[in-house]
């Protein structure tokens, strides 16, 4: 501590050190890691269907306009790549697997999706760049074996959420926002909408004003979650309990903001008091072999209660939290030993559960169908077909391609298997009854 | 293996230390200072990249942006991505210019225009470009 003689800036020194030097915060960062890295991956799994919009005649816009004279425009296909990439680098991420080659690679291939193209200008998708910016700069300046996180690293991602708090309620402190003009149009749940007309009728109210006192709340929350994330030590759980009430709020409300609340909550994790973690290290060692059938088994009770919830793939997700938990119970070595085949059940059951690839190539071919490019769009939905041979309206609608392309056989057969997939629809036969016949 | 009477080599407690805290620095700084941009007229007011301003009043512009070459209106639809659209219809300039690149290289020696105009939440509806001139040099 400085003494009350020391010159200013000896002593702010000092305070800075103290801020920094956070090795208490280490216990923070397997569980964040696991949790934020598995999200990641998940997130990023989910842009798969956003894709094809990338090259389309080769026309792109990147955020600085510098890169617009390096770079060609992205293809569909290159940014296909990379995120398939994103995704497996999460999973060796989440292990922990020599973070010194796996985070740089990470940050280097998220920022190239991000910034090459204005196309993704998702805000969440910017802060997690700079929370890859700042994990990857941590495992570089680690001096820890194979650059695991040092704990001052978790304060600093709590730093950079201080400041989108910060920002953001700056943002809201305008009039036009203060008074629930902007907060109005942007609520899109109907419970939500409902219940804030029940309630300002109660108050005998217009609704607007409660729309305006929602707003006022929402940038004194803001302000107060700049205080939380900045000095946990005196505001965690209400900052904990608040800053979760305001994102699992924002989810339910139904703003469209993708898989934002999702992180959000996630990033909470570094609210947590570490002495948590600490303290189930310490457990752990002490645990008899009983115990851990039973952890097991809770791993495994864990899986089921996420494979049940309404969420899509859900049963994957299930799987690989409860794996990346038991692992992570068990000690991050058999957490790396395990990750490559983490990675491959997380493609994998990913594609096998979601339709992420089978709409990368349904957005493609109805956006070359808008354009009057056709060759395109039948290469597209050739591609949904044979991801999904069941999918009724492509088989339809690769069918109307073959169609206006002169090649009436093949668009009969693709009526009459669409007629099968659906026997009760009249579109196929009515397709069937426009042909010329055979 | 160290030998007895071998110097001990101390790990470099102050480099890392500087390197360590030159990095945050450079973190907190950038991340405190970049949003500034907006505030300072910097940037456009409808570009809010870079400056976290989640659910503000620029969310709702909308905005009308038609080229025309020989006064006969460009489907812009017919050679761009409805995403690239979208972006248009929120009045993001740099889209708009990047658009207007390729409309003028695609229709060379024609006289291209620009209406660029957008309705915001305060009911005012700025002009930025009211389709009078040619855009193309």
């Amino acid at each position: 501590m400085s003494s009350p003689s020391a010159p200013p800036a000896q002593a702010a020194a000092s305070r800075w050190h103290r801020f920094w030097d956070a090795e208490h915060e280490q216990p923070l960062v397997r569980p964040f890691r696991v949790l934020f890295f598995g999200m990641l991956g998940f997130d990023c799994f989910s842009q798969i269907s956003h894709l094809s919009r990338y090259g389309v005649g080769g026309f792109n816009v990147s955020h600085f306009p510098f890169l617009d004279g390096l770079l060609p425009a992205p293809e569909a296909t290159w940014m296909l790549a990379l995120v398939l990439l994103q995704v497996v680098l999460c999973v060796l991420a989440a292990a922990g697997v020599q973070l010194k080659r796996t985070l740089p690679l990470l940050a280097l291939s998220y920022g190239a999706t991000y910034f090459w193209s204005q196309l993704d200008s998702y805000q969440h998708h910017y802060l997690v760049a700079v929370v890859l910016l700042i994990l990857a700069g941590a495992a570089w300046l680690s001096e820890r074996p194979g650059g695991a996180l040092p704990g001052w690293s978790m304060r600093l991602v709590r730093v950079q959420l201080a400041i989108l708090y910060f920002w953001t309620a700056v943002t809201k402190a305008e009039p036009q926002f203060l008074s629930g003009e902007v907060l109005q149009p942007l609520l899109t749940e109907q419970w939500a909408i409902d219940w804030i007309q029940s309630t300002a009728a109660r108050l005998g109210q217009e609704p607007i004003t409660l729309y305006g006192a929602l707003s006022w709340g929402a940038l004194i929350l803001e302000v107060f979650l700049v205080l939380a994330m900045l000095f946990p030590e005196r505001l965690r759980w209400p900052g904990l309990i608040l800053g979760l009430g305001l994102h699992v709020t924002i989810e339910l409300a139904g703003f469209k903001i993708g898989n934002f609340s999702y992180l959000m909550v996630v990033m909470y994790v570094l609210l947590l008091p570490p002495g948590l973690f600490a303290k189930w290290a310490a457990l752990k060692r002490g645990l008899p072999g009983p115990a851990w059938g039973w952890l097991s088994a809770a791993v495994g009770l864990l899986a089921l209660a996420i494979a049940w919830l309404p969420v899509p793939s859900s049963a994957v997700l299930g799987l690989l939290i409860a794996g990346l938990t038991l692992a992570c119970i068990w000690g991050s070595s058999g957490l790396r030993l395990l990750s490559p085949a983490l990675a491959a059940i997380a493609l994998v059951g990913l594609h096998a559960s979601t339709d992420q690839l089978r709409d990368f190539y349904r957005y493609m071919g109805g956006d070359a169908r808008a354009r009057a490019d056709t060759e395109q769009a039948i290469y597209a939905y050739e591609q949904v077909i044979s991801i999904d041979p069941d999918y009724f309206s492509g088989t339809v609608r690769l069918g109307d391609l073959y169609r206006a392309s002169g090649r009436i056989d093949e668009a009969r057969s693709l009526y009459e298997r669409a007629a099968s997939i659906e026997p009760d629809n009249p579109t196929p036969k009515e397709r069937l009854r426009g042909l010329p016949s055979p | 293996m160290i030998h007895p009477g071998t110097p001990r080599r101390v790990p470099s407690y102050t480099a890392r230390v500087n390197r360590r805290d030159l990095f945050i620095l450079a973190v907190v700084l950038l991340q405190g200072l970049i949003p500034l941009h907006y505030y300072l007229g910097v940037s456009h007011p409808y570009d809010e990249r870079f400056a976290w301003r989640m659910f503000s009043e620029t969310r709702l512009v909308k905005c009308q942006v038609q080229f025309k070459a020989d006064g006969v209106e460009i489907p812009l639809k017919r050679s761009f991505h409805s995403a690239w659209i979208t972006l248009l219809k929120r009045g993001r300039p740099s889209v708009v210019e990047g658009v207007q690149d390729r409309v003028c290289a695609t229709h060379a020696g024609q006289e291209v225009t620009l209406l660029y105009r957008c309705r915001q939440v305060d009911g005012e509806d700025p002009v930025f470009n009211d389709g009078s001139t040619s855009v193309c040099p």
